[in-house]
C-alpha cells in the first residue's frame, strides 16, 4: 500500500517541482489572523510543514497556458435566478435563539469590538 | 431470504403486497442497527422512536392504497442533512449540540415519500476526507474488513447500506465523497448532475461542487431514489428547472452499440495493478454486451487534483467563515485539523497577492477540464473510469499524511470540476475487499447511467455478496 502510494506521489511529484525551486513558506500566523482561527503555536510548525508541501503540489498548474481562457466558477451555466417578490414567513425569534449560548433580552451577544473612550 | 437483505425495490413489492410491514421492515433495521454499531460507528444518532413513528404512518398510507417508490422503506442520511429537532452534527464538535430550526429540502422529500428515517450517519467532519477518519466522533469501519477505512467521506452512509442496514442512504459528493466509498465498500454510489438535486438546508462545503446523493444495492434502486430527491427548488438558485425524467423507463434496454469510453489518463501507473486489471475486465464486459469501447484522452487530467484543492479550499474557508460560535455551535478553536489545514489553505489562496496564482489559475484550468469531457461527450455516449487507484486501505495509514489523501481522489474530482453525473457499480473483489467502477456522463445523463449499470449487474450481480459480520 505505501509503495503504491510513493509510487504515485513520485509519478505526479517528479514534474511539478521543476518551474519553482524555492519551496513557498506559509505565514501561518497571519494567516489565522485572516481566517479568525485560533492555532496553537505547537500546531503551527505542523500545518506550516503539511501546507507548504500542498502549495508546492499547487506550482504544478503553472505548466498549463492559461492566457486566453475563460474562468468558470459555476457549471450550470444559469444566471441571475431570482424568486418572485413575495413575502414569505420567517422562522420565530424564540427559534432562531434556541442554539445560541450567549443571548440577552432576547438577542445574541456578541463579542466587543469598539472600545469604550475610543472614538469610531 | 432475510428481511434487512432486500434491496429498495424488493421491499417495495413485498410492503405493496402486504407480505411485510414497514413497522417489521423498520424494527430489522434498527435491531441490526444497534446490533452491529459498536463494531462499525456508522451512526452518530439513531432516532428509534422517530422511525417506529414513521413506519406506522407508513403502514396506514399503504393500507391506504398510496403507491410509492419509497412509502414505508428504512434510510438514513449523512449528517450535513439538516433535519428540524433532530441534532446535525457535521461530524464536528463545533455542532455538537446543533438543533436545527428547519429541515433540508431532501430531507422533507424523503418524510414527504414516506421514507422512514433511522438516524444520522458519522462521516468525515464537515466532508473533509476521503477515508471517514477525519470525524471528531471516531473513524467507521468497513464491514468488509473492520481493520480498514470504508471511504470517504460518506464513510457512515455506505457503511449502512454495505453492512444492510438500511437498502438506501443520503450521501453528499464534492470531491468524490459518494463514488469513492460506493467503490470500497461494495454499494453503488450516485453523484448526481449539479443542480439535479436541492442543496438547501445541506451543511456547504464548496458550494459550485456539492451534490446530494445517495447509496443503494442496486442501480434500480438508485434509480428509484433519484425519482424522489430530483427536481427544481425555489430555495436553492442552482437547482435546475429540467423536468425529472422517469429513471426506471430504459433499465430493460440492453446497451448494444452504446459508445462507452475509456480514458488513458485513468489508467496510470502509480495505481494499485489488480485495480486497473478489475476495471478493465468490467470495460470488458460492456464490451461482451454490446458496447463499442472507444480510447478517449482527458488531456487535463493530471492537473485536476490542484484545481480542485485550491479551488474547493477556497470555498470551504468562505462557507466556514459563519460558524463563529454566535448564533449557534461552540467557538472556533473547536475545528478539527482537517478542517483548520483547509479554511487557512482557502484563506491563504484567495489572500491579496496570491489571488491570480491560485484562485484565478484554478477556475481557468476548471474551464479546460471541462472542455475535455464536453469534447470527448462528442464521441462517447460514457465514460468508465476507476473510482480509486486502490482498494480499501488500513485505519490510520494516511492519517497524518493530507497530501496522500488528497492524492486519493484523483480520479474523482474531476465529475465535480465538470458538474456532470456518476454512478459507481461494484465490479470486483481483490483480497476480499470491493472494487468499483465510476460511469460518468454529460450533465443530466442519470437515465444512461442507471441503464447501463443494471445491465452490468444483471450480468455480475455482486450485490448479492454480503461482507460476514
Amino acid at each position: 500500500m505505501t509503495l503504491w502510494k510513493n509510487k504515485l506521489i513520485y509519478s505526479l511529484q517528479s514534474v511539478w517541482v521543476l518551474s519553482y525551486n524555492h519551496l513557498m513558506i506559509i505565514d501561518i500566523s497571519h494567516i489565522s489572523k485572516l481566517a479568525n482561527l485560533p492555532i496553537a503555536s505547537k500546531e503551527k510548525i505542523k500545518f506550516e510543514k503539511q501546507l507548504s508541501a500542498i502549495l508546492e503540489h499547487f506550482k504544478k498548474l503553472s505548466e498549463v497556458v492559461t492566457d486566453n481562457i475563460d474562468e468558470t466558477n459555476q457549471v450550470t451555466g444559469l444566471i441571475n435566478i431570482v424568486r418572485p417578490d413575495e413575502i414569505s414567513l420567517s422562522l420565530p425569534q424564540s427559534e432562531v435563539l434556541k442554539n445560541s449560548k450567549n443571548t440577552q433580552n432576547d438577542m445574541f451577544t456578541v463579542p466587543v469590538i469598539l472600545q469604550e473612550g475610543i472614538e469610531p | 431470504m432475510n428481511l434487512h437483505e432486500l434491496t429498495v425495490s424488493d421491499a417495495r413489492k413485498m410492503l405493496d403486497t402486504k407480505e411485510i410491514s414497514s413497522i417489521e421492515l423498520t424494527n430489522t433495521s434498527l435491531t441490526r442497527l444497534e446490533e452491529l454499531e459498536p463494531k462499525l460507528n456508522a451512526f452518530l444518532t439513531i432516532t428509534r422512536d422517530i422511525a417506529l413513528n414513521d413506519a406506522k404512518k407508513a403502514d396506514n398510507r399503504i393500507a391506504k392504497g398510496e403507491k410509492t417508490p419509497l412509502l414505508g422503506i428504512p434510510f438514513s442520511l449523512k449528517d450535513m442533512y439538516l433535519t428540524k429537532g433532530i441534532r446535525t452534527t457535521a461530524a464536528s464538535k463545533v455542532l455538537e449540540d446543533y438543533i436545527p430550526p428547519y429541515s433540508s429540502t431532501v430531507f422533507t422529500k424523503l418524510q414527504d415519500a414516506g421514507a422512514v428515517l433511522l438516524g444520522k450517519n458519522n462521516q468525515d467532519a464537515w466532508a473533509h476526507g476521503s477515508s471517514g477518519e477525519n470525524s471528531d466522533f471516531g473513524a467507521t469501519k468497513n464491514p468488509w474488513n473492520l481493520e480498514m477505512i470504508p471511504g470517504g467521506s460518506s464513510s457512515g452512509p455506505a457503511v449502512t447500506v454495505a453492512a444492510d442496514i438500511a437498502p438506501f442512504s443520503m450521501g453528499t459528493d464534492t470531491g468524490g465523497s459518494i463514488r469513492q466509498p460506493a467503490g470500497l465498500t461494495n454499494t453503488v454510489g450516485l453523484k448526481p448532475t449539479y443542480g439535479r438535486v436541492s442543496r438547501y438546508g445541506v451543511i456547504a462545503m464548496a458550494s459550485s461542487f456539492d451534490t446530494m446523493g445517495h447509496f443503494t444495492k442496486t442501480a434500480k434502486d438508485s434509480a428509484m431514489v433519484l425519482s424522489v430527491t430530483a427536481g427544481n427548488d425555489p430555495h436553492d438558485a442552482t437547482s435546475s428547472s429540467l423536468p425529472v425524467e422517469d429513471y426506471l423507463a430504459d433499465l430493460n434496454k440492453n446497451i448494444k452499440g452504446l459508445r462507452i469510453g475509456m480514458p488513458k489518463e485513468y489508467f496510470i501507473p502509480g495505481m494499485d495493478a489488480q485495480v486497473r486489471n478489475a476495471v478493465e475486465k468490467a470495460i470488458k464486459k460492456f464490451e461482451e454486451l454490446g458496447a463499442k469501447i472507444i480510447e478517449i484522452s482527458l488531456p487535463h487530467t493530471e492537473y485536476a487534483i490542484g484545481a480542485y484543492y485550491i479551488l474547493q479550499t477556497a470555498e470551504v474557508s468562505s462557507n466556514l467563515a459563519r460558524y463563529d460560535g454566535i448564533r449557534y455551535g461552540t467557538f472556533r478553536e473547536y475545528f478539527g485539523e482537517e478542517a483548520k489545514r483547509r479554511i487557512m489553505l482557502g484563506t491563504f489562496t484567495l489572500a491579496h497577492g496570491y489571488y491570480d496564482a491560485y484562485y484565478k489559475k484554478g477556475m481557468k484550468i476548471r474551464t479546460l477540464i471541462k472542455q475535455d469531457f464536453d469534447k470527448a461527450f462528442e464521441k462517447v455516449d460514457i465514460i468508465a473510469a476507476p473510482v480509486s487507484p486502490t482498494t480499501a486501505w488500513k485505519i490510520g495509514e494516511k492519517a497524518n499524511d493530507p497530501l496522500a489523501m488528497y492524492l486519493s481522489d484523483i480520479f474523482t474530482v474531476t465529475a465535480n470540476i465538470a458538474g456532470i453525473p456518476g454512478l459507481t457499480v461494484p465490479v470486483e473483489f481483490i483480497n476480499g475487499l470491493p472494487v468499483g467502477t465510476q460511469l460518468l456522463g454529460p450533465h443530466f445523463s442519470e437515465k444512461l447511467l442507471f441503464r447501463i449499470g443494471h445491465q452490468y449487474e444483471l450480468a455480475n450481480p455482486l450485490y448479492l455478496k454480503r461482507p460476514e459480520l
